[in-house]
């Protein structure tokens, strides 16, 4: 079976159960040289408890010892996941007790509030949402429970106004993202984040504590900003999100696209439902499918999601992206100033100095506008 | 006096296939109960008493009461241990 086939079934695997979703391409075990990439590539995509349910339904038929290898590997996947939560539990507590407001994002939310058995999904580590006015105090609380940022501060007061996440790793090895907004580039840059705290908090309980996520709408909508922005080429389990959200809830799209449109981000979500429905091959419409077939970007949105997702995609670009979407001459003044002249500790690891910080700079810069004359 | 089983709250769980996967937050072991302690967990959504448990599991499984009180004593005390029961006098 050649790689494409297990793309191909990967993909169908990360649409089972779904309405519409397409029939059982397979009848008969596979080889182990099949069996062992798609294996594999279920791990690299964190499909392993989809790919066991398919199994154990039944509708991917498997050896023995191929039943035993699914199963080994979803109990590996959700001793991982217990682990991630147990330590959300404890962050969760400590920003609690510091009255830092947070939502959690992505994984935990997902897997509690949208599939209707959480171990239907993986995730590989935390994303929380902080308020900007606290980013700077959550921060420095986990600095003091042993987390250690993976990446310095560019300039003091950066994070909290400009930065999409801050990665810290914990004292065990563990991995947390601290949020301020949902995506980088310009088009994280529009996205309204007083928006985000504005809506009615979801709420799941986790280890005894209630905990607040996203709205299911702003939900759905960081899902798409994460598949198209996030990952190159996009994982398959965001597009399950997507269809997850669209085809077994309730959800409010009217809102969601009146979201979308506030963000500036209607190009993110229409090319990530639009991609969902393609790639998982699903057959049954909704109406938030229907518009995103329809919706045609303006060139210059068209322009800049296409620099966003490609593999290319530089900090530099990013960057560039950034000042054009920001708003005020002082944030981007502020902010071309914090990445022209960052703290020396920045630079540690990325550039030899200033000078080699703007020759690149410079470079990217030529590079992401010839590119974007060539788009036009 | 009869003690009360139940769950603990500062436990995180996952119903996978075959198995109930369960740690605590304070701890970093994952308890991976299957056959016997996969139904005792499911059971325990509320308190029960040994005796109470013994008689479901005892329908279930065909077997007298004494039987399974026996075999799940020794489980519910190392739940206990492990953080992931907690024992009440009242349900």
């Amino acid at each position: 079976m050649n790689p494409g086939a297990i793309n191909s079934l990967l993909r169908w695997v990360a649409s089972y159960g779904l309405p519409g979703a397409p029939a059982a391409p397979v009848l008969q075990p596979l080889d182990r040289d099949a069996w062992q990439p798609l294996l594999r590539a279920a791990q690299w995509e964190r499909a392993v408890p989809l790919l066991a349910q398919v199994v154990v339904d039944g509708a991917l038929p498997t050896t023995d010892d191929q039943l035993v290898e699914v199963l080994d590997a979803e109990l590996r996947s959700m001793s991982a996941v217990l682990g991630l939560e147990a330590n959300l539990v404890e962050v969760a507590e400590q920003l609690a007790d510091a009255n830092v407001p947070f939502r959690v994002l992505k994984g935990p939310a997902m897997a509690h509030l949208d599939y209707g058995d959480p171990a239907l999904r993986d995730f590989g580590d935390i994303d929380l949402l902080i308020a900007a006015d606290a980013f700077d105090r959550a921060v420095n609380l986990l600095g003091t429970a042993g987390y250690h940022r993976r990446f310095p501060e560019p300039r003091d007061g950066f994070d909290r106004r400009f930065t999409k996440s801050v990665s810290v790793v914990g004292p065990a090895g563990q991995d947390l993202d601290l949020h301020r907004t949902l995506a980088s580039g310009g088009f994280g840059q529009r996205i309204i984040v007083s928006m985000l705290w504005s809506a009615q908090p979801d709420c799941f309980t986790v280890g005894g504590r209630t905990l607040n996520a996203l709205g299911a709408e702003e939900r759905l909508l960081h899902a798409c900003y994460h598949m198209v922005l996030g990952n190159k080429p996009p994982r398959l389990v965001p597009q399950r999100d997507i269809a997850q959200m669209l085809l077994t809830r309730k959800l409010a799209i009217d809102r969601a696209l009146a979201l979308a449109a506030a963000w500036r981000g209607e190009a993110v979500v229409a090319n990530a439902v639009a991609t969902t429905w393609g790639n998982l091959e699903l057959a049954e419409d909704v109406p938030l499918s229907v518009w995103a077939t329809n919706f045609k970007p303006r060139r210059s949105e068209a322009r800049e999601l296409a620099r966003a997702m490609s593999p290319h995609y530089s900090y530099a670009a990013q960057a560039y992206d950034s000042v054009r979407a920001l708003r005020s001459l002082g944030d981007k003044f502020a902010y071309v100033s914090a990445m022209a002249f960052p703290r020396r500790t920045y630079l540690q690891g990325r550039h030899a100095g200033f000078t080699s910080r703007f020759r690149y700079a410079f470079s990217e810069v030529v590079n992401t506008r010839i590119s974007t004359k060539e788009h036009r | 006096m009869p003690v009360w089983y139940r769950r603990s709250n500062r436990t995180v769980w996952r119903h996978i296939h075959g198995s109930v996967l369960v740690r605590p937050t304070a701890d970093g072991s994952v308890i991976a109960l299957t056959g016997t302690g996969e139904n005792l967990w499911h059971l325990l959504s509320d308190p029960l008493t040994i005796e109470e448990l013994a008689h479901c599991l005892g329908d279930r499984y065909a077997q007298p009461v004494d039987y399974i009180m026996h075999d799940i004593a020794p489980i519910l005390d190392e739940l206990v241990t492990r953080g992931v029961l907690v024992e009440a006098t009242q349900p």
